[in-house]
């Protein structure tokens, strides 16, 4: 009844089992080939470190010429992520290029957990409280991390 | 054509409801913190030109962990008397609207809400008396 | 001469060689289909259920056209042609009437001895059979039009005035049938330019440019991003400006011997077969079960729609079956197209029989044997097959192996096949996103403008925002300035704005298909040139599978070597000279270094083939202009009506509204906009 998986999407599935990224996995649901059960350390010398943040990812049907749709699963204490495990990164947005992939786009998420960027806001309680006093809210990711993400 | 999950489709369906797509119809969730988006709540304005004209009917909807495989559950908040709506709960009859009798995975909440505001103008919904503005099941 | 099959007497103009092919103008279904004037089927030998053409072999004979004798040779030839085809064109619509009312068995027997033998020994024969006739009849039931009529009838003309060009240019439908792109356009003649560009997309067996075709194989079958120009594409591949369509390969492995790399590609299909089960067309009225004919007339839909459903919804629900029919008819049509191109490969298969013997014991011929085959067929033969995907690369964007050459981002110079090309557009007009995001409107680059333009992109990184985000700020926006942008593409590379391709096509041995030789009489370079050094050689097939960037910088240093012949546009063909073994590597690429401007003449941009995005970006204007001017009128006239009212329940909309809003998103984030 469906179209069979196109060519990229086998070698992108096949590629990330062969020659995984370290300290990110993504395991396609058995069900729908594009549904992938996403797991990403936290990147050390952040308030996430020692964390594994649970995600899914849909790779929508026009992909690569339209970007995947990524969440977090696991709630997590970040200005670029919304209470829904929403993601506000440009290049699952307006930057997308089809010359990405998964892998680039997974390593892009788990640079965002190093560098969150609170004037471009999602979550703007969360953007707020890390502009007027950071070291309160590095505290409170680290403990979200450590009640979420253990 | 690829299956969208159920989470990445009720993000869909959350933005669209955020933007205001139809003027007609309105919904959202009823917990921004749940990640798993089960429960939300509607309204419907009521259809012109008849009793219902003016009015704002509130609905709460139930998307199981099959939606959108299956049908959300649709309940009346504000009581109403229309065939498809159980007077006792508020319960919107599955088998009584045909949107949900012949669910189908494209369809979405919106489509529910902008149905049963066409049922508030058939031919049999329309002698229906109803309830004072305003009250409650 | 006698034995090739596909071979026509009749019809064919003394020492004008034919080539003949049923007509498929059936699989297009209709006399006033524009593309039925191509002029390779100009002759109409058969009435419409099975046509047959002649194809008048205007620089075939030579690859390089340029030959001025050759041309008035053509041209002559051509012009004694001509008085036959223009009668043909003329009595095309009635003959067609005649054969609607044909059964089927009558309308193929009613072929020539050569349509008879091009069915025969045909697994698909039976089926081939039955789209014709079911195509024929379609064809029948739609009376020329006059407008048709000309553009059939100019296209004749036009195949005597410029023989070499005759072939590609009849290839096209008529773009001057909408004159003004901003005229306001009846639903029928949006629907016929709908179907036209889906008849552009069928992939025609004998539409070959260098052995790949003219229309995609559908890698990114998705309808609204192929609303590219197909007659722009189809010249510039025609023009060799633009890599053509070649059917893709899964997977390449170089360890393939010449016996399983034939295998593979032998399997491969016209088209990536079509999903015949599509959910938006689920439970339509008016599809399933209908003839071919019965799909191709959009009159009959009124009587299927829904009569409960109101006026707007049953124009709704009008144009939703003719989408969907259209879909259908589409894949019928490219099933027509497909089935041609397994028969003359079955037919090749036997006719290597008859010339080789049976195969014993299983074995197929030997390769030698296989390789010197040539006949006469659009279907490439193996030795033009293995040139081509001996010399292949992996798309970097669909994964998908491809010969080369490929075509290169003008920027960064890295490869990218047709297919993935054709998909990348403008989006949508939109509301700029920010003040800041200036960008857009960069037209040229050079070298020093790419590092400038990897800031801008940066920058870019750190301005973005969600969809979300920006498409509540546009709303504001709108009521301020309203004006929507279109921004150009960017390479999927490096982001550099205003994306666009150059491609360096294959030396000229290399070259077969429209105007030039046969794909199936392909020889290729046999003959080791004394200038090409033996590591030359080496190195070259060592690029075989590697990017044609790699190769790029291998034909820089050969072309001490090699003289390259600089043609007018300033680009060379490098050729290295191909081994003995048959497995010949080329390396040809542009020479020069760096980056072009999008207006360089070599240049191919995203624009080039979607031609018509200034004209949606202002139609889009005047729209919003419309819906703002509309909602302020209705506006006041409310206000005028029932203001009090109105205004009460504005205000507790909102409020509820709000509220809703509030409790179900708490302190959080989408409150606020």
């Amino acid at each position: 009844m469906s179209n069979p998986l196109p060519k990229r999407i086998i070698k992108e599935t096949a590629r990330l089992v062969s020659d995984p990224v370290p300290g990110i996995t993504a395991v396609p649901n058995e069900e729908n080939l594009r549904h992938f059960q996403v797991e990403i350390q936290g990147p050390s010398e952040s308030p996430y470190a020692g964390g594994l943040f649970k995600l899914e990812l849909y790779l929508p049907e026009d992909y690569p010429m339209e970007p995947p749709k990524v969440r977090f699963l696991t709630k997590i204490y970040h200005p670029n992520i919304d209470r829904l495990g929403r993601i506000c990164l440009d290049v699952l947005k307006n930057n997308w290029s089809p010359a990405l992939q998964i892998r680039t786009i997974l390593l892009s998420i788990q640079a965002l957990l190093a560098s969150p960027n609170p004037h471009d806001p999602l979550a703007n309680d969360v953007a707020k409280e890390w502009l007027d006093n950071e070291s309160a809210a590095l505290q409170k990711a680290k403990e979200c991390t450590e009640k979420y993400a253990k | 054509m690829s299956k969208v999950p159920r989470s990445f489709r009720l993000l869909e369906e959350l933005e669209k409801g955020e933007k205001g797509g139809s003027q007609a119809c309105s919904y959202g969730l009823a917990d921004g913190d749940d990640i798993t988006m089960t429960n939300w709540n509607g309204t419907i304005l009521g259809a012109p030109n008849c009793v219902h004209a003016n009015r704002i009917y509130f609905v709460s909807i139930t998307c199981g962990p099959n939606y959108p495989d299956e049908p959300p559950h649709i309940k009346f908040v504000s009581k109403i008397n229309l065939d498809c709506v159980d007077q006792t709960t508020g319960d919107v009859k599955p088998e009584a609207l045909h949107i949900l009798q012949n669910w189908k995975r494209s369809h979405t909440m919106e489509d529910i809400l902008l149905e049963l505001r066409k049922e508030m103008i058939t031919p049999n919904n329309k002698k229906l008396p109803q309830p004072a503005e305003g009250s409650t099941f | 001469m006698g034995n090739v099959p596909g071979r026509l007497e009749e019809g064919s103009n003394g020492s004008v060689r034919s080539r003949t092919r049923s007509n498929s103008n059936l699989s297009i279904s209709s006399s006033n289909d524009t593309l039925n004037s191509r002029s390779r089927r100009n002759s109409n030998q058969y009435s419409a259920a099975n046509t047959t053409n002649t194809y008048s072999n205007n620089g075939i004979i030579n690859s390089n056209n340029n030959n001025k004798n050759n041309t008035n040779k053509n041209n002559t030839n051509n012009n004694t042609n001509n008085p036959g085809t223009s009668s043909h064109s003329k009595s095309l619509g009635s003959r067609r009437h005649s054969h609607t009312a044909a059964s089927p068995i009558a309308t193929t027997y009613n072929a020539s001895s050569v349509g008879r033998q091009r069915r025969a020994g045909s697994l698909v024969g039976s089926l081939l059979a039955s789209t014709q006739h079911a195509f024929g009849g379609g064809a029948g039931s739609s009376p020329t039009t006059p407008s048709s009529m000309t553009m059939t009838m100019s296209s004749a003309s036009s195949n005597g005035a410029t023989p070499t060009r005759s072939r590609a240019s009849s290839i096209f439908s008529s773009s001057a049938f909408f004159d003004n792109p901003y005229r306001k356009r009846s639903t029928r003649e949006r629907q016929k330019c709908k179907e036209e560009h889906y008849k552009g997309l069928v992939v025609r067996y004998d539409e070959v440019v260098d052995g790949g075709y003219l229309a995609p194989y559908g890698v990114h079958d998705d309808e609204h991003k192929l609303d590219y120009n197909e007659n722009v594409v189809k010249k510039l591949i025609i023009e060799r400006k633009l890599q053509p369509f070649y059917l893709p390969l899964d997977d390449y492995e170089p360890e393939w011997n010449d016996t399983e790399l034939l295998k593979w590609v032998r399997s491969l299909t016209l088209h990536q077969p079509y999903s015949a089960y599509v959910e938006k067309y689920e439970d339509l009225p008016g599809i399933e079960g209908l003839s071919v004919k019965e799909l191709e007339n959009s009159e009959n839909i009124e009587k299927y729609l829904d009569s409960s459903l109101s006026k707007t919804e049953r124009k709704i629900q009008r144009s939703q079956i003719f989408t969907a029919r259209l879909y259908k008819r589409k894949i019928l049509w490219q099933q027509y197209e497909t089935d041609f191109f397994l028969n003359e490969k079955l037919k090749i298969d036997s006719a290597k029989k008859s010339k080789f013997g049976e195969p014993v014991d299983g074995k197929t011929q030997s390769q030698a044997q296989s390789l010197s085959f040539r006949c006469e067929s659009w279907v490439p033969n193996d030795k033009l097959m293995l040139d081509l995907y001996r010399n292949g690369t992996e798309c970097p964007i669909c994964f998908l192996y491809y010969p080369g050459p490929f075509n290169i981002s003008r920027c960064c110079e890295q490869p990218i096949c047709t297919e993935c090309f054709v998909q990348i557009k403008r989006k949508d007009p939109h509301i700029p996103a920010h003040e800041n995001n200036e960008n857009n409107e960069i037209d040229e680059i050079d070298e020093d403008d790419d590092n400038k333009n990897n800031n801008d992109v940066n920058e870019n990184a750190s301005t973005n925002t969600s969809k979300r985000r920006d498409s509540s700020a546009q709303e504001e926006e709108t009521d301020q300035n309203g004006t929507l942008i279109s921004e150009p593409t960017s390479c999927p590379y490096c982001a550099t704005p205003n994306f666009g391709v150059v491609y360096t096509p294959p030396p000229f041995y290399r070259r077969c298909g429209i105007n030039s030789v046969l794909p199936g009489e392909y020889k290729g370079q046999n003959i080791v040139s004394a200038k090409s050094a033996t590591p030359t050689s080496a190195a070259a097939s060592a690029t075989a599978s590697a990017t044609a960037s790699a190769a790029s910088t291998l034909a820089t240093e050969n072309s001490a070597i090699d003289s390259p012949c600089v043609s007018s546009t300033g680009v060379s063909d490098v050729i290295l000279e191909e081994a003995e073994d048959g497995n010949s590597a080329f390396v040809s690429q542009i020479a020069r270094r760096g980056s072009l401007p999008a207006h360089h003449e070599s240049v191919v941009t995203s624009d080039a083939i979607r031609p018509d995005w200034e004209v949606k970006l202002n139609k889009a204007r005047e729209r919003q202009k419309k819906k703002y001017l509309k909602a302020t009128t209705i506006h006041l006239n409310n206000r005028l009506v029932s203001a009090t009212e109105l205004a009460r329940l504005e205000d507790e909309m909102l409020d509820k509204a709000i509220k809703m809003s509030l409790s179900s998103n708490g302190n959080g984030t989408a409150a606020n906009h």
